[in-house]
């Protein structure tokens, strides 16, 4: 599946307005997005499990 | 400029205190400057009654030997994010042309309570989703030293505003850096205050876990009395922290002798324009001079680091604006409309990877924060931007996006949560301002003020002011 048919797919599982065109226009920004989770991925894949928790709040 | 306009906000509310002048003279001198850079698009709402009439108001009650506080009597500008009652507030966007809140955000009538005569609603990156505030609604504003160049942003009309002395202090608001590249950008002060430290209720979202408020002036000094106003619980916004506030301009004058400045290894000092490179390495000298300890640090995994900000940075505004997206995606400009539905693009997994992130390297800042009393770095690798450059060349045959490219430096404190000061330490060869960057522990502003107050009272570049051209 490339990079426009993943958009469309899902734009269409979040209720979202996409055609082709409009696919097109996102792509450079979905490619360098999804290269960077990708780094960010295999950063931390090398974490045991009991690494620190995803906890979302700042505890000061 | 006049002495009036370019006066600190110290002074003029000084001035108004002794009634040298009064407000409603320096409200419509900062009106007039208005209306002379209206081509920079500057403002969005201009409030020339209203601000006339509590200048007024602020005039009786000194007369009769009152003052409201610290802002007494001074013009101040909101960026157009932030709640006033019954006054329209855009967010810099066509879809909220409309709105009119019901009541004021609790910043506003911080400043109100303190005397301040809210003069205006500056101009931002719509939504506050960008770094340049090229808005397609209510024009281009241009920066303050070059009008062919952006303002940086988002709170790009509040740095300019505060440059060009059309008024004395500004609130912006900063999620990846947007107090501190248009302060940068502009030649001027700005700092993002600790997650939790300043009430978010009112101030229309953008990243919820990064979301911060804060004051853009011409000196530190001024910073730490707008910060003073501004910092505290609120009950309304529950995120605000019980941790006290304090008197931030209590240690202004400590100066710096043995304080230790951090600075990144293999990073602070890589991949700078050589100008800003050379404001850089002028400003730790200086502080050298001044009896601080320059330190070498280490953030072990600041290599992934924009990778993390931008997956925050990108999935929460995507939730928050998902319901508009889905209804009015053309009302949104197309910069801003790719963002939101790219981020829409990321998986829960993806994002909590960045949460986890956020986890690892707010304890390595901490780690070095044991080691070091602040970090500082360029606020950004580059000064400000022609209108519609969207790319930068900082190493020679590498063009980078100047979204990520702006965040290189204050995505450290965006995604650690801690405080960070942007102070002026010079100027590239064509004339633009540089800034640097303080970074310190949470709650730990008054330190980042003595610290950039030291340097800022041992050099003139905050002093500096454009020139109208």
């Amino acid at each position: 599946m490339d990079a426009k048919e993943k958009i469309l797919c899902v734009s269409e599982a979040l209720d979202m307005r996409m055609d082709e065109a409009r696919a097109a226009a996102l792509e450079p920004t979905y490619t360098d997005w999804m290269r960077r989770a990708k780094c960010l991925d295999e950063k931390m894949a090398g974490l045991s499990l009991d690494a620190p928790a995803a906890a979302n709040v700042f505890v000061h | 400029m006049s002495e009036l306009l370019g006066a600190t906000l110290t002074e003029i509310a000084e001035k108004i205190r002794t009634r040298e002048v009064t407000s409603e003279e320096v409200t419509r001198c900062c009106l007039k400057r208005i209306e002379e850079t209206s081509d920079r698009n500057i403002f969005i709402s201009v409030y020339e009654r209203e601000s006339l009439a509590q200048a007024r108001a602020c005039d009786l009650l000194t007369e009769a030997g009152i003052s409201l506080g610290p802002l007494h009597g001074v013009p101040i500008a909101l960026k157009d994010n932030i709640n006033m009652k019954g006054l329209r507030t855009t967010a810099g966007s066509k879809i909220l042309r409309g709105n009119i809140p019901k009541e004021d955000a609790t910043v506003a009538a911080r400043l109100r309570s303190a005397g301040a005569v809210i003069i205006g609603k500056t101009n931002m990156h719509e939504f506050a989703w960008g770094g340049t505030t090229e808005n397609p609604h209510y024009g281009c504003c241009a920066n303050a030293w070059d009008k062919t160049r952006n303002p940086a942003g988002s709170s790009g009309g509040s740095g300019s505003a505060v440059a060009l002395g059309c008024c004395y202090g500004a609130l912006g608001t900063d999620t990846g850096g947007s107090v501190r590249l248009p302060s940068a950008v502009n030649g001027i002060t700005g700092i993002r205050p600790s997650i939790g430290r300043i009430s978010n209720y009112g101030v229309i979202p953008l990243a919820y876990s990064e979301d911060t408020v804060g004051p853009m002036c011409r000196s530190v000094e001024d910073c730490a009395v707008m910060f003073g106003v501004l910092a505290g619980h609120d009950y309304r916004d529950k995120t605000t922290a019980l941790v006290a506030a304090q008197d931030y301009t209590a240690e202004l004058h400590k100066g710096v002798r043995d304080i230790r400045l951090g600075i990144i290894k293999d990073y602070s000092m890589l991949h700078n324009q050589p100008d800003v490179q050379k404001c850089y390495e002028e400003a730790l000298e200086q502080f050298r001079s001044l009896g601080a300890i320059i330190k070498e640090i280490e953030l072990p995994d600041i290599d992934t680091l924009i990778d993390a900000q931008l997956i925050i940075d990108a999935v929460e505004p995507s939730a928050v604006h998902l319901d508009l997206l889905r209804k009015r995606p053309e009302e949104y400009g197309e910069d801003v409309r790719i963002l939101l539905e790219a981020g829409c693009m990321f998986t829960g997994t993806q994002y909590l990877q960045a949460l986890s992130y956020r986890s690892i390297f707010k304890a390595e800042v901490e780690e070095a924060l044991r080691e070091v009393d602040a970090i500082v770095t360029p606020t950004l690798p580059f000064t400000a931007l022609k209108i519609g450059q969207h790319e930068i060349e900082i190493v020679p045959g590498q063009i980078e996006d100047g979204l990520s490219g702006n965040m290189r430096y204050t995505a450290i404190a965006s995604v650690s949560g801690k405080p960070a000061l942007s102070i002026p330490i010079g100027f590239d060869a064509q004339g633009l301002p540089v800034g640097m960057q303080i970074l310190g522990e949470a709650f730990e502003e008054a330190l980042l003020f003595r610290i950039g107050n030291a340097y800022q009272q041992s050099t003139g570049y905050a002093k500096r002011t454009p020139v109208l051209g």
